[in-house]
This record gives C-alpha cells, sequence and structure tokens, in this order.
C-alpha cells in the first residue's frame, strides 16, 4: 500500500511561492496501476516526485510498504529507491554512454543480480519489449518508442515493489503511447509491482486501476 | 557489469570516457598539451642552470678543486662514479716579467691536451694557440699582454724565487675569458716546463650532469688523507651560486604562475566536463545511487581521464626534451654573447629530473581532482529531481 497524508509542497520561484502540493491524501493498493490525471503544472511531477523521494515534501507523510520515505536519511533513501522503485522519466533518460543491455543491467548490479541471473533477465526483458536485436544499440540510436520501451524495461529489471512513471507517452504518438503503456502494464503484472503514472494523455487510460485527478495541486477527484 | 563492487564503477567511468569520444578528447587534448609544456618548462629550467654551469666551471676551473694532493695519487684514482673528466695541474706563484716591467702571478702547468679536450678556455684564445708538451710556451691574458706590450711569439720570463735564475717562455697564446679570476694573475704552461717541479699537485674534477658536489666530496673525503684541501665549485664561486639560486628562484616563480594558470585552466575545464553530464549524476540518482557511490563515480572518472592525458602528455614532453637536447639545445648566444656565466656557449640544453617528471601529472590530477570536489558536492546536495530539473 502506498499512503500519501496531507502532502504539501511550495517552490520559491522568481514569481514567488508556488504550490505545488496542498494537503494531498490517497491511497494506492499494492499491485494497482493507478495514474494521475492533470493539466500541465498541476502538480502530477512533483507528487510523483515526492513518492519517489526525489523530492521531499515540505509536511505530510509518504509511507511506501511500510517505510515513511520523505523521513529516511540520504543513504537508506537511495538504498530503499534502488532495491524497491523504479523510475520511467518522459525523456526516456538512459544513460547515453552505455547500451541497451548495459542500461537495463544497471539496476541489476546496483541490486547484485549477477551472472547467469542477470544475463537471464535482461536477455528475457529485452526479448519482452521486442528490442533483441538493439542490445548492443546506444540510446541515440533508437527512437522515441523504443527509448520508452528500453526505459520501463530498466525500470522493471530489478522487480520493484513500485513503479512511477512521468508522463511516458508525452513525447510519443498514441500508438507508441499505448504500446509503452500495455508493455508497463504487462511487466508489472510479471514483477508483481506498483504502477503510479502522471499523464495528461486520456487515451491511453485503459489499462489503469484507477484515476486520480489533480488541479492547481490539490486532489480533485478519484476514479476507479 | 559483473560486480557493485570498485570494478563496476571503473567500468562505467571506463565506458563513460571512452564513448563519449568528442568531450573526453578535447579535455584529454588540453590535459596533455598541459602537462607537456610544463615538462619541457621545468626541464628547460634545470637546462638554464645546467648552461650557467657548465659555461662557468667548464671553462676551467671544474666542479670540484683538490689541492695539496700528494705524488703517489694518480688521476685515475679520482676518478670515481659521476667524475666525467679529471685534470692535473700544478701552481707555482712567481714573477713573469719582461721589457723592464714585473708583476706577481700564478704559473699554472697544464696538460694542453687534456685541458683541450675537457675545458673550454681553448675556445677563449683570442691570438695563437695553447703551449705545446716540451715546448717553453705560456698562454697568457689578453690584460697581460697589454701590460707587458707583448705579442704572439715575445718571450717573457718567470721567476719562482727571488734571486733565482727563472725559466724563459715564449709567448704561445693570448685569451681572453671575461672571468677576473682568470683574466688576472693566472698563467698557463706545460706541466713538464714548469719549474721547480713539486711532487704535490691539483686536480681539477668535472662532474657529469645532474651530479651534485656534495656527494663526491663526501666520497673524496673518506678516500684522500686529511691533508689534501676540498672546494667545490660553489665555495670558489659565490656569485655563480647565488646568482643559479637567484635564477632557480625566478623560474619557480615563473613555473609556479604557469602551473597555476594551466592547473585553473583544467580545474574549470573538468568542472564544466562534469556539470556538463548533470543528468546523468541525476538518472543516477534517481535509480539509488548513493553520494559515496556518485563521489567515487566522478572521481573515477577524474582519474581515469588524467592518468591517460598524463601519459600521452608524459611521453610527448620526454620526447620533445629529448628531442630538442639531441638537435642542438636551444640557442641563446644572441642574448648572452655579453654575459660572463655564458662565456663559452649560448646553448641550453633542457634536462629531464625528477621533479619536472612528476611535478606536471601530479599538479594536474591535484587541481582536476581538487576541481571534481564541489560538482561532486553538488550532486551530493541536490535531490534527483533538482538536477533533472537544472538540466
Amino acid at each position: 500500500m502506498i499512503a500519501l497524508t496531507d502532502i504539501s509542497k511550495s517552490f520559491r520561484s522568481g514569481r514567488g511561492r508556488i504550490d505545488a502540493l496542498t494537503d494531498v491524501s490517497m491511497d494506492v493498493p499494492a499491485g494497482d496501476f493507478a495514474a494521475i490525471m492533470g493539466k500541465s503544472g498541476s502538480g502530477k511531477s512533483t507528487l510523483l516526485n515526492c513518492i519517489g523521494g526525489l523530492e521531499k515534501p515540505d509536511r505530510g507523510a509518504i509511507r511506501c510498504f511500510e517505510t515513511v520515505v520523505n523521513r529516511l536519511a540520504a543513504r537508506p533513501l537511495s538504498l530503499f529507491q534502488r532495491r524497491h522503485l523504479g523510475f520511467v522519466f518522459q525523456r526516456g533518460n538512459l544513460l547515453a554512454y552505455l547500451t541497451v543491455a548495459e542500461n537495463i543491467g544497471l539496476p541489476l548490479t546496483l541490486n547484485k543480480v549477477t551472472g547467469a541471473e542477470r544475463t537471464c533477465r535482461i536477455e528475457a526483458l529485452l526479448e519482452g519489449i521486442g528490442l533483441s536485436e538493439a542490445a548492443r544499440a546506444l540510446p541515440h540510436e533508437l527512437s522515441g518508442g523504443e527509448t520508452q520501451r528500453v526505459s520501463v524495461a530498466r525500470a522493471l529489471a530489478h522487480r520493484p515493489r513500485l513503479l512511477l512513471a512521468d508522463e511516458p507517452t508525452a513525447n510519443l504518438d498514441t500508438d507508441s503511447g499505448r504500446q509503452v503503456v500495455a508493455l508497463m502494464r504487462r511487466l508489472s503484472t510479471e514483477s508483481g509491482s506498483t504502477i503510479i503514472m502522471a499523464t495528461h494523455d486520456r487515451d491511453i487510460l485503459n489499462d489503469v486501476d484507477r484515476i486520480i485527478h489533480l488541479k492547481d495541486g490539490t486532489l480533485a477527484k478519484e476514479a476507479s | 557489469m559483473t560486480s557493485g563492487g570498485v570494478g563496476f564503477w571503473v567500468r562505467i567511468a571506463l565506458l563513460f570516457l571512452l564513448r563519449s569520444g568528442r568531450s573526453t578528447a578535447a579535455l584529454s587534448v588540453m590535459v596533455v598539451t598541459a602537462v607537456a609544456a610544463l615538462i619541457f618548462l621545468a626541464a628547460l629550467s634545470v637546462g638554464v642552470k645546467d648552461a650557467m654551469l657548465r659555461n662557468t666551471v667548464g671553462l676551467f676551473a671544474g666542479h670540484i678543486t683538490v689541492s695539496n694532493l700528494p705524488g703517489n695519487i694518480s688521476p685515475a684514482n679520482l676518478r670515481i662514479a659521476g667524475v666525467k673528466a679529471v685534470l692535473q695541474r700544478r701552481y707555482r706563484p712567481g714573477v713573469l716579467s719582461g721589457d723592464g716591467l714585473a708583476l706577481p702571478l700564478t704559473l699554472c702547468g697544464i696538460d694542453p691536451a687534456r685541458e683541450s679536450a675537457v675545458t673550454a678556455l681553448e675556445k677563449k684564445i683570442t691570438a695563437g694557440r695553447y703551449p705545446q708538451n716540451g715546448r717553453a710556451e705560456i698562454l697568457i691574458s689578453r690584460e697581460l699582454a697589454r701590460s707587458f706590450g707583448v705579442h704572439i711569439g715575445d718571450d717573457l720570463r718567470f721567476q719562482d724565487r727571488p734571486g733565482g735564475a727563472g725559466s724563459s717562455f715564449r709567448v704561445a697564446g693570448i685569451y681572453q675569458s671575461g672571468l677576473e679570476a682568470l683574466d688576472r694573475g693566472l698563467a698557463f704552461c706545460p706541466l713538464d716546463r714548469l719549474p721547480d717541479k713539486d711532487t704535490a699537485w691539483t686536480a681539477a674534477v668535472f662532474l657529469k650532469d645532474g651530479v651534485v658536489p656534495a656527494a663526491i666530496l663526501k666520497a673524496y673525503r673518506q678516500q684522500l688523507p686529511a691533508t689534501v684541501r676540498l672546494t667545490s665549485w660553489e665555495d670558489q664561486m659565490p656569485d655563480l651560486r647565488q646568482l643559479i639560486d637567484l635564477e632557480a628562484i625566478s623560474m619557480a616563480v615563473v613555473i609556479v604562475l604557469v602551473f597555476g594558470v594551466v592547473a585553473i585552466g583544467l580545474a574549470c575545464s573538468f568542472v564544466i566536463f562534469i556539470i556538463r553530464n548533470m543528468r546523468e549524476y541525476g538518472i543516477l540518482k534517481a535509480m539509488g545511487v548513493t553520494t559515496a557511490e556518485m563521489t567515487r563515480l566522478i572521481a573515477t572518472k577524474v582519474m581515469l581521464m588524467n592518468l591517460a592525458a598524463c601519459g600521452a602528455g608524459l611521453l610527448i614532453g620526454v620526447a620533445a626534451v629529448l628531442a630538442v637536447a639531441r638537435l642542438g639545445g636551444i640557442d641563446i648566444s644572441a642574448f648572452t654573447s655579453h654575459n660572463r656565466y655564458f662565456a663559452v656557449s649560448g646553448v641550453i640544453y633542457p634536462r629531464l629530473t625528477a621533479f619536472s617528471l612528476w611535478a606536471p601529472p601530479a599538479v594536474s590530477l591535484v587541481f582536476s581532482l581538487a576541481a571534481a570536489v564541489w560538482p561532486a558536492l553538488l550532486v551530493a546536495r541536490k535531490r534527483a529531481a533538482d538536477i533533472l530539473r537544472m538540466i
């Protein structure tokens, strides 16, 4: 279970104080695929970053599988992220100097999954995303859709308990977007992961279990 | 990538450097050039010092003077490791007279062939030639020749004790060294023509480049009788010693300034190099890479690149020094023709020393690692979301 209680987060900028999140509370049951919907600037990415420990909320508590993420010190937080979380970013964010296979293998090595098991998992994931032949390709040799598929594979390689995806289809056409979401769904089902995805694209919501609407940093409504 | 330990981070750093070819190459060229230039500059500084020493002690005196040597010790006994040549000399104080004038001076008996081979005094002969063995010939300074009003072929008489018959010498050569110690009160004749042959002799010891007199003096003190007197060029020529020290300090200031400028350039380049790849650190941080691991990764990248670039810079610097030294050195005669410390030759041969080899790579490595501290701290202190937002 992912439980958020009264999460607030504000930023200071040249335009003054911006309240990105105000008293957001929500629960996502383990194994669910939840989508956070909202316009640009509604606080979706900030919420996702707070859940994943990339950002610290000003107030409130984020409980991920019995761990209060926002109260972890730097090193325990890193180790928690390494073991239990997977991220898919809007731009893929693959490491440019690592091949597709090396990118997918990175979280495995960080989690000390080595040898035959590591090789096996990478091959399976490559096959799962339909990019076996691109194992040795560098990220700049991939299309946008392929990059996001690799990004999903990398995020799920170490079988995290929670996958956080921030606008993973923003730069893709509708078909590619749907494929990526379907892939996330399939792979996370195989690994038993919970997914929370931020998006403003209604066309890709067929696969999700619940939709959480954010407006101006506050929870608007939740639909199942 | 089979391990989560040091090897894993070294491999990641290596892949980054190899596959970020252009950035790595651009920064490497800077490090390579800086290290090579600094090695050459440091070697040139040593070369200037060598040239001044070679010009001054190589003209006649030698690096060490061993006087009051008993006859049972030969020049061969003094040729130990580090010694290039030993010249046998005998000195007789007396009076040189001619054309109604008598001047006190010291007559130095030399082996003309050996002197000619080892010292550069022959190059300072302005008229005539070196005296020859078996002939009663004398080499005098231009100042003495003017005082006596003599020319090549004229005769002068030397008396080593009052009332003695003395010996007659024909002027075979006239020199002008520019050094007061040589141009006043000294004249040269063949050893076998020196009157009153005393068995005690003096050795002028010439050392190989880079050998310090102290080490040879220590060996001589253990080997020679206590009655023998040892003096190094540092004692004989305190003015040269001071000048070399002054030159060394000036060169050190120049080198430190150049090192400083190069080091700041390197540091700035490394900061840009690391900040340019900040997104990578944000991604890794989001994947749960700890601050310690991130710092290790940054340091490993800097060190690997530096080691490779310093290696190449070292090779190029050494090659440049050896090439210049073997191709005749750097001739600065136009700027030294009236400088008595470059009395023989204005050619500088850069020479490598341990300092010139280790200091430039060490400076590069230290400053690059220091430059990596700020980006590493930036990565450590910022949250992954902030880093990803920065780019």
